[in-house]
Protein backbone atom coordinates (compact mmCIF):
# COMPACT_ATOMS: atom_id res chain seq x y z
CA UNK A 1 0.00 0.00 0.00
CA UNK A 2 1.30 3.47 -0.96
CA UNK A 3 0.24 6.34 -0.09
CA UNK A 4 -1.15 9.61 -2.35
CA UNK A 5 -0.38 12.92 -1.80
CA UNK A 6 -3.40 15.16 -3.21
CA UNK A 7 -5.57 18.08 -3.00
CA UNK A 8 -7.38 17.37 -5.92
CA UNK A 9 -11.06 16.02 -5.23
CA UNK A 10 -11.04 13.76 -8.34
CA UNK A 11 -8.13 12.16 -7.62
CA UNK A 12 -9.11 11.93 -3.44
CA UNK A 13 -12.18 10.12 -4.94
CA UNK A 14 -9.95 7.58 -7.07
CA UNK A 15 -7.72 7.08 -4.37
CA UNK A 16 -10.78 5.65 -3.02
CA UNK A 17 -11.60 3.25 -5.74
CA UNK A 18 -8.39 1.46 -5.06
CA UNK A 19 -8.44 0.92 -1.39
CA UNK A 20 -6.14 -2.15 -1.41
CA UNK A 21 -3.35 -0.42 -3.22
CA UNK A 22 -3.03 3.38 -1.71
CA UNK A 23 -3.82 5.21 1.48
CA UNK A 24 -4.33 8.67 2.00
CA UNK A 25 -0.23 10.17 2.51
CA UNK A 26 0.85 12.81 5.54
CA UNK A 27 3.61 13.88 3.14
CA UNK A 28 4.82 14.02 -0.60
CA UNK A 29 7.84 12.05 0.47
CA UNK A 30 7.73 8.46 -0.55
CA UNK A 31 4.45 8.91 -1.63
CA UNK A 32 2.59 9.09 -5.52
CA UNK A 33 2.19 13.14 -5.44
CA UNK A 34 -0.14 14.19 -7.46
CA UNK A 35 -0.29 17.70 -8.90
CA UNK A 36 -1.94 20.32 -11.21
CA UNK A 37 -0.81 21.98 -14.02
CA UNK A 38 3.03 22.84 -14.14
CA UNK A 39 4.18 20.84 -11.05
CA UNK A 40 5.47 21.53 -7.86
CA UNK A 41 8.27 22.26 -5.75
CA UNK A 42 7.52 18.96 -3.31
CA UNK A 43 8.20 16.25 -5.92
CA UNK A 44 11.06 16.00 -5.76
CA UNK A 45 11.04 13.31 -2.79
CA UNK A 46 8.07 11.62 -4.06
CA UNK A 47 7.75 7.73 -5.21
CA UNK A 48 5.72 8.82 -8.27
CA UNK A 49 4.03 12.06 -9.38
CA UNK A 50 1.25 12.44 -11.77
CA UNK A 51 1.09 15.14 -13.88
CA UNK A 52 -2.94 16.44 -14.30
CA UNK A 53 -3.97 18.07 -17.54
CA UNK A 54 -0.50 20.29 -17.11
CA UNK A 55 -0.24 23.42 -19.28
CA UNK A 56 0.90 23.72 -22.92
CA UNK A 57 4.55 24.31 -21.97
CA UNK A 58 4.87 23.51 -18.29
CA UNK A 59 6.72 19.99 -19.06
CA UNK A 60 9.82 21.19 -19.14
CA UNK A 61 9.64 22.67 -15.31
CA UNK A 62 9.08 19.25 -13.54
CA UNK A 63 12.38 18.19 -12.35
CA UNK A 64 14.11 14.73 -13.03
CA UNK A 65 13.76 11.98 -10.58
CA UNK A 66 10.43 9.93 -9.65
CA UNK A 67 8.57 8.36 -12.41
CA UNK A 68 6.30 11.19 -13.87
CA UNK A 69 3.05 9.98 -15.17
CA UNK A 70 1.04 12.48 -17.30
CA UNK A 71 -2.85 12.69 -16.95
CA UNK A 72 -3.85 14.24 -20.98
CA UNK A 73 -7.38 15.03 -20.92
CA UNK A 74 -7.45 14.18 -24.43
CA UNK A 75 -4.80 11.80 -24.86
CA UNK A 76 -5.57 8.65 -22.52
CA UNK A 77 -2.77 6.33 -22.46
CA UNK A 78 -5.66 3.32 -22.37
CA UNK A 79 -7.09 4.45 -25.67
CA UNK A 80 -3.99 4.76 -27.06
CA UNK A 81 -2.77 1.16 -26.26
CA UNK A 82 -6.56 0.34 -27.76
CA UNK A 83 -5.41 1.90 -31.36
CA UNK A 84 -2.15 0.75 -31.33
CA UNK A 85 1.19 1.49 -33.22
CA UNK A 86 -0.01 1.54 -37.09
CA UNK A 87 1.67 0.85 -40.59
CA UNK A 88 0.05 4.06 -41.99
CA UNK A 89 0.85 5.60 -45.30
CA UNK A 90 -0.23 8.80 -44.17
CA UNK A 91 -1.45 10.75 -40.56
CA UNK A 92 -4.43 13.04 -40.08
CA UNK A 93 -5.24 14.79 -37.05
CA UNK A 94 -8.14 17.22 -37.28
CA UNK A 95 -8.93 19.41 -33.97
CA UNK A 96 -11.28 22.03 -33.13
CA UNK A 97 -11.99 23.89 -29.54
CA UNK A 98 -12.92 26.83 -27.85
CA UNK A 99 -9.42 29.32 -27.86
CA UNK A 100 -9.55 28.80 -24.27
CA UNK A 101 -8.70 24.79 -24.17
CA UNK A 102 -7.50 25.18 -27.82
CA UNK A 103 -3.62 24.91 -26.81
CA UNK A 104 -4.19 21.46 -25.16
CA UNK A 105 -6.23 20.07 -27.45
CA UNK A 106 -3.67 20.98 -30.35
CA UNK A 107 -0.69 19.16 -27.96
CA UNK A 108 -2.72 16.55 -27.63
CA UNK A 109 -3.94 15.88 -30.94
CA UNK A 110 0.14 16.02 -32.38
CA UNK A 111 0.94 13.46 -29.70
CA UNK A 112 -1.99 10.73 -31.30
CA UNK A 113 -0.20 11.75 -34.67
CA UNK A 114 3.10 10.49 -32.80
CA UNK A 115 1.44 8.05 -31.01
CA UNK A 116 -0.03 6.33 -33.83
CA UNK A 117 3.05 6.95 -35.88
CA UNK A 118 5.50 5.24 -32.94
CA UNK A 119 7.68 7.66 -34.23
CA UNK A 120 9.00 11.70 -32.96
CA UNK A 121 7.42 14.15 -35.29
CA UNK A 122 9.34 17.26 -37.25
CA UNK A 123 7.24 20.02 -38.27
CA UNK A 124 7.90 21.06 -42.01
CA UNK A 125 5.04 23.95 -42.54
CA UNK A 126 2.43 25.05 -40.68
CA UNK A 127 0.31 28.28 -41.13
CA UNK A 128 -2.35 30.19 -40.03
CA UNK A 129 -5.46 32.45 -40.61
CA UNK A 130 -8.19 33.93 -38.81
CA UNK A 131 -8.07 31.50 -35.39
CA UNK A 132 -7.48 28.34 -37.69
CA UNK A 133 -4.64 26.56 -38.79
CA UNK A 134 -2.95 23.83 -40.56
CA UNK A 135 0.76 22.30 -40.49
CA UNK A 136 2.13 19.55 -42.35
CA UNK A 137 4.63 17.63 -40.32
CA UNK A 138 6.73 14.37 -40.76
CA UNK A 139 6.73 11.00 -38.93
CA UNK A 140 10.36 9.69 -40.23
CA UNK A 141 9.18 9.56 -44.16
CA UNK A 142 5.51 9.49 -43.45
CA UNK A 143 3.06 12.88 -43.69
CA UNK A 144 1.19 13.37 -40.83
CA UNK A 145 -1.17 17.02 -41.20
CA UNK A 146 -2.67 18.69 -38.62
CA UNK A 147 -6.10 21.12 -38.69
CA UNK A 148 -6.71 23.28 -36.05
CA UNK A 149 -10.22 24.97 -35.46
CA UNK A 150 -11.07 27.80 -33.32
CA UNK A 151 -14.99 27.53 -32.40
CA UNK A 152 -16.40 30.56 -31.80
CA UNK A 153 -18.32 29.69 -28.51
CA UNK A 154 -16.42 29.69 -24.84
CA UNK A 155 -18.55 26.62 -23.96
CA UNK A 156 -17.79 24.46 -27.26
CA UNK A 157 -17.24 21.17 -26.61
CA UNK A 158 -13.20 20.28 -27.53
CA UNK A 159 -13.05 17.43 -30.41
CA UNK A 160 -10.35 15.56 -32.07
CA UNK A 161 -10.21 13.25 -34.69
CA UNK A 162 -6.76 11.42 -35.61
CA UNK A 163 -6.68 9.18 -39.16
CA UNK A 164 -4.02 6.40 -39.88
CA UNK A 165 -4.50 5.72 -43.56
CA UNK A 166 -3.01 2.66 -44.94
CA UNK A 167 -4.14 -1.07 -46.02
CA UNK A 168 -5.47 -1.02 -42.35
CA UNK A 169 -7.21 2.26 -41.29
CA UNK A 170 -7.25 3.53 -37.53
CA UNK A 171 -9.46 6.53 -36.65
CA UNK A 172 -9.75 7.70 -33.20
CA UNK A 173 -12.44 10.24 -32.23
CA UNK A 174 -12.11 12.30 -28.83
CA UNK A 175 -15.24 13.91 -27.95
CA UNK A 176 -15.46 15.51 -25.05
CA UNK A 177 -14.40 12.67 -22.55
CA UNK A 178 -15.38 10.15 -25.04
CA UNK A 179 -13.24 8.40 -27.15
CA UNK A 180 -13.78 5.92 -29.74
CA UNK A 181 -11.51 3.98 -31.50
CA UNK A 182 -12.64 2.44 -34.94
CA UNK A 183 -9.55 0.25 -36.66
CA UNK A 184 -10.85 -1.08 -40.36
CA UNK A 185 -9.62 -3.66 -42.28
CA UNK A 186 -11.25 -5.11 -46.44
CA UNK A 187 -12.47 -7.63 -43.81
CA UNK A 188 -15.15 -4.72 -42.07
CA UNK A 189 -14.60 -2.04 -39.37
CA UNK A 190 -14.08 -3.00 -35.70
CA UNK A 191 -14.64 -0.61 -32.52
CA UNK A 192 -11.65 -1.42 -29.93
CA UNK A 193 -12.55 -2.18 -26.82
CA UNK A 194 -11.95 0.42 -23.74
CA UNK A 195 -12.23 -0.04 -20.37
CA UNK A 196 -14.89 2.71 -18.42
CA UNK A 197 -12.61 3.76 -16.10
CA UNK A 198 -11.83 7.53 -15.25
CA UNK A 199 -9.09 9.01 -16.79
CA UNK A 200 -7.67 9.64 -12.96
CA UNK A 201 -7.96 5.87 -11.40
CA UNK A 202 -6.29 5.31 -15.11
CA UNK A 203 -3.38 7.54 -14.30
CA UNK A 204 -2.92 6.83 -10.64
CA UNK A 205 -3.00 3.01 -11.48
CA UNK A 206 0.03 3.52 -13.84
CA UNK A 207 1.56 5.82 -11.44
CA UNK A 208 1.57 2.61 -8.86
CA UNK A 209 2.60 0.20 -11.65
CA UNK A 210 5.74 3.02 -11.81
CA UNK A 211 6.68 2.69 -8.53
CA UNK A 212 6.62 -1.30 -8.56
CA UNK A 213 8.68 -1.21 -11.85
CA UNK A 214 11.14 1.62 -10.48
CA UNK A 215 14.47 1.33 -12.05
CA UNK A 216 13.10 -1.13 -14.92
CA UNK A 217 12.81 1.95 -17.05
CA UNK A 218 10.82 4.95 -17.39
CA UNK A 219 7.04 5.27 -18.67
CA UNK A 220 8.26 8.01 -21.56
CA UNK A 221 5.51 10.73 -20.61
CA UNK A 222 7.04 13.01 -19.62
CA UNK A 223 9.29 12.75 -22.88
CA UNK A 224 6.42 12.83 -24.56
CA UNK A 225 4.96 15.56 -23.35
CA UNK A 226 7.57 17.72 -23.89
CA UNK A 227 7.94 16.76 -27.61
CA UNK A 228 4.26 17.37 -28.28
CA UNK A 229 4.84 20.70 -26.37
CA UNK A 230 7.66 21.52 -28.35
CA UNK A 231 5.47 21.36 -31.61
CA UNK A 232 1.77 22.54 -29.92
CA UNK A 233 4.03 25.61 -29.69
CA UNK A 234 5.25 26.29 -33.04
CA UNK A 235 1.50 26.05 -34.27
CA UNK A 236 0.05 27.93 -31.31
CA UNK A 237 3.01 31.17 -31.76
CA UNK A 238 1.60 30.96 -36.00
CA UNK A 239 -1.90 30.98 -34.88
CA UNK A 240 -1.52 33.86 -32.05
CA UNK A 241 0.37 35.58 -34.47
CA UNK A 242 -2.99 35.93 -37.04
CA UNK A 243 -5.51 36.08 -34.29
CA UNK A 244 -8.92 35.92 -35.64
CA UNK A 245 -10.92 39.58 -35.92
CA UNK A 246 -13.73 39.54 -34.13
CA UNK A 247 -13.13 36.23 -32.86
CA UNK A 248 -14.92 36.05 -29.81
CA UNK A 249 -18.18 35.99 -30.21
CA UNK A 250 -20.59 35.66 -27.31
CA UNK A 251 -20.49 31.82 -25.83
CA UNK B 1 -37.50 8.48 -77.87
CA UNK B 2 -33.62 8.17 -75.75
CA UNK B 3 -30.60 10.30 -77.27
CA UNK B 4 -28.16 8.17 -79.11
CA UNK B 5 -25.04 8.74 -77.12
CA UNK B 6 -21.35 7.89 -78.42
CA UNK B 7 -18.93 7.13 -76.09
CA UNK B 8 -15.31 8.14 -76.67
CA UNK B 9 -12.78 5.94 -74.55
CA UNK B 10 -13.44 2.30 -73.60
CA UNK B 11 -11.78 1.76 -70.67
CA UNK B 12 -13.04 1.13 -66.88
CA UNK B 13 -14.35 4.20 -66.67
CA UNK B 14 -16.82 3.28 -69.52
CA UNK B 15 -17.00 -0.53 -69.00
CA UNK B 16 -17.57 0.26 -65.43
CA UNK B 17 -19.36 3.65 -65.09
CA UNK B 18 -20.76 5.38 -68.17
CA UNK B 19 -22.54 2.19 -68.88
CA UNK B 20 -23.94 1.12 -66.43
CA UNK B 21 -25.06 4.77 -65.41
CA UNK B 22 -26.90 4.86 -68.60
CA UNK B 23 -27.97 1.66 -68.54
CA UNK B 24 -30.37 3.13 -65.57
CA UNK B 25 -31.32 6.20 -67.85
CA UNK B 26 -32.05 4.26 -70.35
CA UNK B 27 -35.50 5.68 -70.95
CA UNK B 28 -33.73 9.10 -71.54
CA UNK B 29 -30.59 7.79 -73.12
CA UNK B 30 -29.18 5.20 -75.28
CA UNK B 31 -25.57 4.10 -75.90
CA UNK B 32 -25.53 4.29 -80.20
CA UNK B 33 -21.66 4.21 -80.60
CA UNK B 34 -18.26 3.13 -78.73
CA UNK B 35 -14.75 4.32 -79.80
CA UNK B 36 -11.12 3.38 -78.75
CA UNK B 37 -7.66 4.27 -79.17
CA UNK B 38 -6.83 1.09 -80.29
CA UNK B 39 -7.22 -0.89 -77.95
CA UNK B 40 -10.02 -3.07 -79.33
CA UNK B 41 -11.92 -2.29 -76.05
CA UNK B 42 -14.74 -0.74 -77.77
CA UNK B 43 -16.23 -3.87 -79.61
CA UNK B 44 -17.27 -5.65 -77.35
CA UNK B 45 -18.25 -2.78 -74.48
CA UNK B 46 -20.33 -1.44 -77.88
CA UNK B 47 -22.07 -5.48 -78.17
CA UNK B 48 -23.54 -5.31 -74.68
CA UNK B 49 -25.96 -2.53 -75.89
CA UNK B 50 -26.13 -3.42 -79.86
CA UNK B 51 -23.96 0.03 -80.45
CA UNK B 52 -21.69 0.83 -83.25
CA UNK B 53 -17.75 1.00 -82.84
CA UNK B 54 -15.27 2.15 -84.56
CA UNK B 55 -11.31 3.07 -83.96
CA UNK B 56 -10.69 6.96 -83.13
CA UNK B 57 -13.55 10.17 -83.28
CA UNK B 58 -13.94 10.30 -86.53
CA UNK B 59 -16.44 7.50 -87.65
CA UNK B 60 -18.04 7.64 -84.25
CA UNK B 61 -18.79 11.71 -84.29
CA UNK B 62 -20.12 11.44 -88.08
CA UNK B 63 -22.66 8.80 -86.57
CA UNK B 64 -25.64 10.30 -87.48
CA UNK B 65 -27.51 9.07 -84.32
CA UNK B 66 -24.62 10.46 -82.06
CA UNK B 67 -26.01 13.25 -80.56
CA UNK B 68 -24.81 13.81 -76.99
CA UNK B 69 -20.74 13.23 -76.56
CA UNK B 70 -19.26 11.50 -73.45
CA UNK B 71 -15.31 12.42 -73.94
CA UNK B 72 -14.06 9.15 -71.35
CA UNK B 73 -10.83 8.78 -73.08
CA UNK B 74 -7.82 9.71 -71.52
CA UNK B 75 -7.18 13.13 -69.69
CA UNK B 76 -4.38 14.77 -72.58
CA UNK B 77 -7.00 13.92 -74.94
CA UNK B 78 -10.44 15.64 -73.35
CA UNK B 79 -10.08 18.99 -74.72
CA UNK B 80 -9.41 18.26 -78.73
CA UNK B 81 -12.05 16.07 -78.03
CA UNK B 82 -14.43 18.35 -76.86
CA UNK B 83 -13.44 20.56 -79.76
CA UNK B 84 -13.49 17.85 -82.50
CA UNK B 85 -17.81 16.93 -81.09
CA UNK B 86 -18.72 21.20 -80.93
CA UNK B 87 -17.26 21.39 -84.42
CA UNK B 88 -18.94 18.09 -85.48
CA UNK B 89 -22.33 18.84 -84.10
CA UNK B 90 -23.16 17.33 -80.71
CA UNK B 91 -25.55 18.75 -79.12
CA UNK B 92 -24.52 17.61 -75.87
CA UNK B 93 -20.94 16.76 -74.18
CA UNK B 94 -20.35 15.06 -71.11
CA UNK B 95 -16.47 15.34 -70.69
CA UNK B 96 -14.68 13.12 -67.96
CA UNK B 97 -12.32 15.01 -65.53
CA UNK B 98 -10.65 16.80 -66.21
CA UNK B 99 -11.97 19.22 -68.94
CA UNK B 100 -8.82 20.11 -69.96
CA UNK B 101 -4.89 19.88 -68.42
CA UNK B 102 -3.80 23.81 -69.30
CA UNK B 103 -5.40 27.23 -69.06
CA UNK B 104 -5.23 28.07 -72.44
CA UNK B 105 -7.10 24.82 -73.46
CA UNK B 106 -9.98 24.93 -70.83
CA UNK B 107 -10.67 28.42 -72.25
CA UNK B 108 -10.66 27.48 -75.86
CA UNK B 109 -12.63 24.09 -74.82
CA UNK B 110 -15.72 26.60 -73.28
CA UNK B 111 -15.93 29.31 -75.60
CA UNK B 112 -15.81 26.68 -78.59
CA UNK B 113 -18.75 25.13 -76.26
CA UNK B 114 -20.58 28.72 -75.43
CA UNK B 115 -20.18 29.66 -78.90
CA UNK B 116 -21.94 26.84 -80.59
CA UNK B 117 -24.75 26.39 -77.68
CA UNK B 118 -23.58 22.96 -77.15
CA UNK B 119 -24.35 21.79 -73.35
CA UNK B 120 -21.53 20.65 -71.41
CA UNK B 121 -20.94 18.87 -68.43
CA UNK B 122 -17.42 18.18 -66.53
CA UNK B 123 -17.94 14.39 -65.17
CA UNK B 124 -16.81 15.51 -61.12
CA UNK B 125 -19.41 13.39 -59.91
CA UNK B 126 -18.92 14.17 -56.38
CA UNK B 127 -20.20 18.41 -57.43
CA UNK B 128 -23.58 16.06 -58.25
CA UNK B 129 -24.08 13.99 -55.44
CA UNK B 130 -27.40 14.98 -53.66
CA UNK B 131 -25.65 14.90 -50.31
CA UNK B 132 -23.64 17.44 -51.49
CA UNK B 133 -26.41 19.41 -52.05
CA UNK B 134 -27.80 18.67 -48.86
CA UNK B 135 -24.32 19.88 -47.23
CA UNK B 136 -24.84 23.53 -49.21
CA UNK B 137 -28.24 23.86 -48.02
CA UNK B 138 -27.06 23.29 -44.30
CA UNK B 139 -24.49 25.28 -45.11
CA UNK B 140 -26.12 28.68 -45.85
CA UNK B 141 -28.63 28.27 -43.25
CA UNK B 142 -26.25 28.02 -40.74
CA UNK B 143 -24.35 31.28 -42.08
CA UNK B 144 -21.05 30.66 -40.01
CA UNK B 145 -18.12 32.13 -41.03
CA UNK B 146 -16.31 28.99 -42.96
CA UNK B 147 -12.78 28.67 -41.68
CA UNK B 148 -11.10 25.18 -42.94
CA UNK B 149 -11.53 22.39 -45.74
CA UNK B 150 -10.16 19.26 -45.33
CA UNK B 151 -10.56 16.41 -47.78
CA UNK B 152 -9.16 12.76 -47.36
CA UNK B 153 -9.02 9.81 -49.87
CA UNK B 154 -7.65 6.41 -48.59
CA UNK B 155 -8.03 4.16 -51.37
CA UNK B 156 -7.96 0.72 -52.46
CA UNK B 157 -7.84 0.17 -56.21
CA UNK B 158 -10.61 0.53 -58.66
CA UNK B 159 -11.17 -3.08 -59.36
CA UNK B 160 -12.91 -3.99 -55.81
CA UNK B 161 -15.76 -1.72 -57.55
CA UNK B 162 -15.88 -2.84 -60.82
CA UNK B 163 -16.46 -5.90 -59.62
CA UNK B 164 -19.90 -4.29 -58.08
CA UNK B 165 -20.63 -3.02 -61.40
CA UNK B 166 -20.39 -4.94 -64.09
CA UNK B 167 -18.25 -8.38 -64.84
CA UNK B 168 -15.32 -8.94 -66.63
CA UNK B 169 -11.79 -7.68 -67.05
CA UNK B 170 -11.88 -3.69 -66.82
CA UNK B 171 -9.80 -2.70 -63.91
CA UNK B 172 -6.48 -2.41 -62.52
CA UNK B 173 -5.07 -5.28 -60.76
CA UNK B 174 -4.78 -4.76 -57.32
CA UNK B 175 -0.87 -3.82 -56.62
CA UNK B 176 -0.47 -3.11 -60.19
CA UNK B 177 -0.22 0.79 -59.81
CA UNK B 178 2.86 2.39 -61.00
CA UNK B 179 5.11 3.83 -58.51
CA UNK B 180 6.88 6.35 -59.12
CA UNK B 181 10.46 7.45 -57.69
CA UNK B 182 9.04 10.18 -55.24
CA UNK B 183 12.38 10.75 -54.18
CA UNK B 184 12.87 12.51 -57.85
CA UNK B 185 11.63 15.90 -57.52
CA UNK B 186 10.50 15.86 -60.85
CA UNK B 187 9.03 13.08 -60.70
CA UNK B 188 7.18 13.94 -57.51
CA UNK B 189 5.83 17.18 -58.81
CA UNK B 190 4.82 15.32 -61.78
CA UNK B 191 2.53 13.04 -59.63
CA UNK B 192 1.38 15.38 -57.45
CA UNK B 193 0.23 17.49 -60.35
CA UNK B 194 -1.23 14.96 -62.35
CA UNK B 195 -3.36 13.27 -59.14
CA UNK B 196 -4.76 16.63 -58.42
CA UNK B 197 -6.01 17.12 -62.19
CA UNK B 198 -7.13 13.90 -62.20
CA UNK B 199 -7.91 12.69 -58.55
CA UNK B 200 -8.52 15.69 -56.10
CA UNK B 201 -10.60 17.64 -59.15
CA UNK B 202 -13.18 15.20 -57.94
CA UNK B 203 -14.24 17.54 -55.28
CA UNK B 204 -12.23 20.83 -56.50
CA UNK B 205 -15.62 22.15 -57.79
CA UNK B 206 -16.92 22.30 -54.36
CA UNK B 207 -13.62 23.56 -52.79
CA UNK B 208 -14.15 26.49 -55.11
CA UNK B 209 -18.13 26.85 -54.19
CA UNK B 210 -16.51 27.20 -50.31
CA UNK B 211 -13.27 28.87 -51.05
CA UNK B 212 -13.69 30.82 -55.02
CA UNK B 213 -10.68 32.80 -54.64
CA UNK B 214 -7.33 30.44 -54.74
CA UNK B 215 -4.18 32.23 -52.66
CA UNK B 216 -1.13 30.16 -52.44
CA UNK B 217 0.12 27.04 -51.88
CA UNK B 218 1.40 26.74 -48.53
CA UNK B 219 2.86 22.84 -48.40
CA UNK B 220 2.70 20.18 -50.80
CA UNK B 221 4.18 16.91 -50.75
CA UNK B 222 3.98 13.53 -52.65
CA UNK B 223 2.73 10.43 -50.28
CA UNK B 224 4.07 6.92 -51.38
CA UNK B 225 3.25 4.61 -52.59
CA UNK B 226 0.95 7.04 -54.91
CA UNK B 227 -0.76 9.95 -53.30
CA UNK B 228 -0.38 13.94 -52.10
CA UNK B 229 -1.06 16.09 -49.56
CA UNK B 230 -1.92 19.72 -50.04
CA UNK B 231 -1.94 22.63 -48.09
CA UNK B 232 -3.30 25.89 -49.83
CA UNK B 233 -5.32 29.20 -48.98
CA UNK B 234 -7.97 30.06 -50.70
CA UNK B 235 -10.57 33.26 -49.72
CA UNK B 236 -9.21 32.92 -46.45
CA UNK B 237 -9.90 29.49 -46.01
CA UNK B 238 -7.16 27.16 -44.72
CA UNK B 239 -7.65 23.67 -47.33
CA UNK B 240 -6.03 20.47 -46.78
CA UNK B 241 -5.99 17.78 -49.19
CA UNK B 242 -4.75 14.06 -48.54
CA UNK B 243 -5.18 11.73 -50.67
CA UNK B 244 -3.33 7.78 -50.62
CA UNK B 245 -3.84 4.96 -53.27
CA UNK B 246 -2.70 1.87 -51.74
CA UNK B 247 -2.26 -2.13 -52.45
CA UNK B 248 -5.40 -3.21 -50.71
CA UNK B 249 -7.45 -3.14 -47.53
CA UNK B 250 -9.71 -1.06 -46.25
CA UNK B 251 -12.79 0.18 -48.12
CA UNK B 252 -12.74 3.42 -49.80
CA UNK B 253 -12.45 6.26 -47.46
CA UNK B 254 -13.36 9.67 -49.02
CA UNK B 255 -14.53 12.54 -46.77
CA UNK B 256 -14.95 16.33 -46.99
CA UNK B 257 -14.98 18.06 -43.76
CA UNK B 258 -16.34 21.44 -43.73
CA UNK B 259 -15.43 23.58 -40.47
CA UNK B 260 -16.93 26.82 -39.40
CA UNK B 261 -17.06 29.06 -36.88
CA UNK B 262 -19.22 26.82 -34.81
CA UNK B 263 -19.69 23.53 -36.47
CA UNK B 264 -17.91 20.86 -38.16
CA UNK B 265 -20.01 19.18 -41.24
CA UNK B 266 -18.52 15.95 -42.95
CA UNK B 267 -19.88 14.61 -46.44
CA UNK B 268 -18.64 10.50 -46.54
CA UNK B 269 -18.93 10.07 -50.17
CA UNK B 270 -19.48 6.44 -51.44
CA UNK B 271 -16.60 4.64 -53.45
CA UNK B 272 -16.23 5.11 -56.94
CA UNK B 273 -18.27 3.54 -59.92
CA UNK B 274 -20.68 2.30 -57.43
CA UNK B 275 -24.72 3.28 -57.58
CA UNK B 276 -25.86 2.45 -53.73
CA UNK B 277 -26.99 5.58 -52.78
CA UNK B 278 -25.35 9.45 -52.33
CA UNK B 279 -23.01 10.39 -49.67
CA UNK B 280 -23.59 10.48 -45.91
CA UNK B 281 -23.65 13.95 -44.28
CA UNK B 282 -23.05 14.97 -40.59
CA UNK B 283 -23.10 18.02 -38.79
CA UNK B 284 -21.53 18.40 -35.20
CA UNK B 285 -22.04 21.76 -33.22
CA UNK B 286 -20.47 23.31 -30.66
CA UNK B 287 -21.88 21.88 -28.00
CA UNK B 288 -21.20 18.25 -29.21
CA UNK B 289 -24.76 17.44 -30.71
CA UNK B 290 -24.54 15.56 -34.01
CA UNK B 291 -26.83 15.46 -36.39
CA UNK B 292 -27.11 12.63 -39.16
CA UNK B 293 -28.93 13.40 -42.87
CA UNK B 294 -30.63 10.52 -44.39
CA UNK B 295 -28.92 9.53 -47.59
CA UNK B 296 -30.94 9.92 -50.47
CA UNK B 297 -31.21 6.97 -53.16
CA UNK B 298 -29.64 9.05 -55.77
CA UNK B 299 -25.76 9.62 -56.56
CA UNK B 300 -23.61 11.64 -58.53
CA UNK B 301 -23.27 9.50 -61.46
CA UNK B 302 -26.60 9.65 -61.83
CA UNK B 303 -27.25 12.86 -60.99
CA UNK B 304 -24.80 14.54 -63.84
CA UNK B 305 -26.31 13.07 -66.43
CA UNK B 306 -29.50 13.87 -65.48
CA UNK B 307 -28.06 17.69 -65.03
CA UNK B 308 -27.24 17.20 -68.76
CA UNK B 309 -30.20 15.85 -69.41
CA UNK B 310 -31.82 19.25 -68.19
CA UNK B 311 -29.56 21.37 -70.18
CA UNK B 312 -30.66 19.50 -72.97
CA UNK B 313 -34.01 20.30 -72.23
CA UNK B 314 -33.19 23.82 -71.69
CA UNK B 315 -34.65 23.40 -68.00
CA UNK B 316 -31.27 24.20 -66.50
CA UNK B 317 -28.65 27.05 -67.85
CA UNK B 318 -24.88 25.64 -68.83
CA UNK B 319 -22.43 27.10 -66.43
CA UNK B 320 -19.97 27.92 -69.03
CA UNK B 321 -18.35 29.96 -66.57
CA UNK B 322 -18.34 28.34 -63.98
CA UNK B 323 -16.95 25.68 -65.59
CA UNK B 324 -13.95 27.28 -66.92
CA UNK B 325 -13.32 28.62 -63.20
CA UNK B 326 -13.95 26.00 -62.32
CA UNK B 327 -11.16 23.85 -64.59
CA UNK B 328 -8.60 27.08 -64.44
CA UNK B 329 -9.24 26.78 -60.32
CA UNK B 330 -7.66 22.80 -60.61
CA UNK B 331 -5.02 23.76 -63.03
CA UNK B 332 -3.95 26.49 -60.94
CA UNK B 333 -3.55 24.71 -57.99
CA UNK B 334 -2.19 21.64 -59.57
CA UNK B 335 0.92 23.89 -60.76
CA UNK B 336 1.62 25.64 -57.95
CA UNK B 337 1.65 22.26 -55.80
CA UNK B 338 4.09 20.82 -58.68
CA UNK B 339 6.04 23.84 -58.29
CA UNK B 340 5.87 23.55 -54.10
CA UNK B 341 7.10 19.96 -54.66
CA UNK B 342 10.02 20.58 -57.19
CA UNK B 343 10.89 23.05 -54.18
CA UNK B 344 10.50 26.53 -56.46
CA UNK B 345 10.09 29.41 -53.82
CA UNK B 346 7.10 31.67 -54.94
CA UNK B 347 4.60 28.59 -55.01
Amino acid sequence: MIGVWTTLPAYRAVAAELPLSTRSADSPAGAVVVVGGGGGSDIAAAAAVVLVDPVPGAAPTVPDGPPVIVDRVWLRSDVAAAAGICDAAVFTAECAAAAGELAGVVRDAIGWLRQLADAPLTLESVHAVGGSAMALLRAGERPATLTVRTIADRAARPRLRVLAAGASRTEVVVDGQDATVVVTTQGGAQRMPVLPESRQRLALRRALEAVALRGQGDPGDLAELRHDDQLCALVLDELHRRPVEGRQKPG
Amino acid sequence: MPQGVGVIGAGPGVAALHLPTLARLAERFQVVHVSDGGSGRAAPLAARTGAAHSTGVATLLADPRVEVVAVCSSPQHHAAQVLAAVAAGARAILCEKPLALTRDDAQAVVEACRAAGTALLVGTNHLFDPAWCRATRHLVAEGSRLTTVTITAALPPNDRYHAVVTEGEHGTPSGARARPDLSDPQAAASLVRGLLIGLGVHDLPIVRDLAPTFERVVYARPVAPVGYAVGFIAGGVLVQLVAVMLPGGADALWRLTVGTEREQLDVDFRPAFTHDGSASVSVRSADGCVVEYPRDGGDGYLAEWEALAAMIDGTAPVEYDEILADACYAIELADAAAAAVRGEAGS
